[in-house]
């Protein structure tokens, strides 16, 4: 994650809303997500409940995953975001 | 009239219909927004007057309002009119968390941003004004006093000032969202 005071991932739907769901999880901020020994995290989007960072993203096919970074170096008009440092996204298979 | 005449006039007619379908298309396409009846603007003026601090909904699968707002950040707004003068802009600043205020063009655009670090003595203070009400100011300050209060200049008289609290933890967005409460959006008197 570029360097912030504080981020927050959050799940939306199309239409930038986030999805209803029984654990009321809509994101996660930097201060409360699960972290390896080394500082990094992971952070898992399936319909059913996973061990660790989940976020339930119900029977949505297609949704937006939004990073805010709160107050960071980085800027819109000042810097480009180096993608390196930015969370990646893999496809898992269902189990 | 020949065959070929008739299809040249017909290609012709079928250019100039496709042209003006084209320019019609494209002054649609920027017109759209200014006559958009669901900008910010209009969707914070459905929630209350001019001048009032108004608490957004938080962000969850019911407020429908607003997209693509964080669930994590308490945010309130009010609205100001430098029509009947400059508007004073006071908020407490968040004393360990993330807070910030943001400075909005009626058009939604945002003019000016501070942060809870730009805080002194725990509050963020702005006066909000026109080119013209800068120009009267600046023709009234003292030669002698250095000038310590944040003017910002508006592009558009009607603007909008948004509070932002983040809450580090879901336990604490009650904290985050009695920060928000304290803007406050005031027409300055002048002469009294």
């Amino acid at each position: 994650v570029p360097a912030a005071r504080f981020w927050t991932l959050s799940l939306v739907d199309r239409q930038g809303f986030p999805i209803d769901n029984a654990a009321q999880r809509f994101g996660f901020r930097s201060s409360e997500v699960l972290r390896d020994a080394d500082g990094s995290f992971q952070v898992t989007v399936a319909p059913v409940a996973q061990a660790g960072n989940w976020l339930p993203v119900g029977a949505q096919e297609r949704y937006n995953l939004v990073l805010r970074l709160y107050d960071s170096p980085v800027s819109a008009t000042a810097a480009a975001i180096d993608r390196n440092s930015l969370p990646g996204i893999t496809r898992e298979t269902c189990p | 009239m020949s065959i070929g005449r008739i299809v040249a006039n017909i290609a012709a007619i079928a250019a100039a219909a496709g042209l003006i379908a084209g320019i019609v298309h494209i002054v649609a396409i920027l017109v759209a927004p200014i006559y958009a009846q669901h900008d910010a603007w209009v969707r914070l003026s459905s929630l209350g007057p001019q001048g009032a601090t108004i608490e957004l909904p938080r962000a969850g699968p019911d407020a429908r309002l607003i997209p693509y707002q964080d669930p994590a950040v308490a945010a309130a707004f009010c609205r100001f009119d430098l029509s009947r003068g400059p508007t004073l802009v006071h908020a407490s600043a968040s004393d360990d968390g993330f807070s910030s205020l943001s400075f909005h063009t009626k058009r939604g655009s945002i003019f000016y941003a501070i942060t809870d670090r730009a805080a002194t003595r725990g509050t963020l203070d702005a006066v909000v004004l026109t080119p013209e009400q800068l120009r009267d100011r600046e023709a009234h300050d003292s030669d002698e006093t250095p000038v310590r209060e944040l003017r910002l200049v508006s592009a558009t008289p009607e603007g909008f000032v948004m509070i932002r609290a983040l809450s580090e933890q879901p336990s604490l967005y009650r904290r985050a969202e009695a920060l928000t409460k304290s803007l406050a959006c005031v027409t300055e008197v002048r002469g009294g």
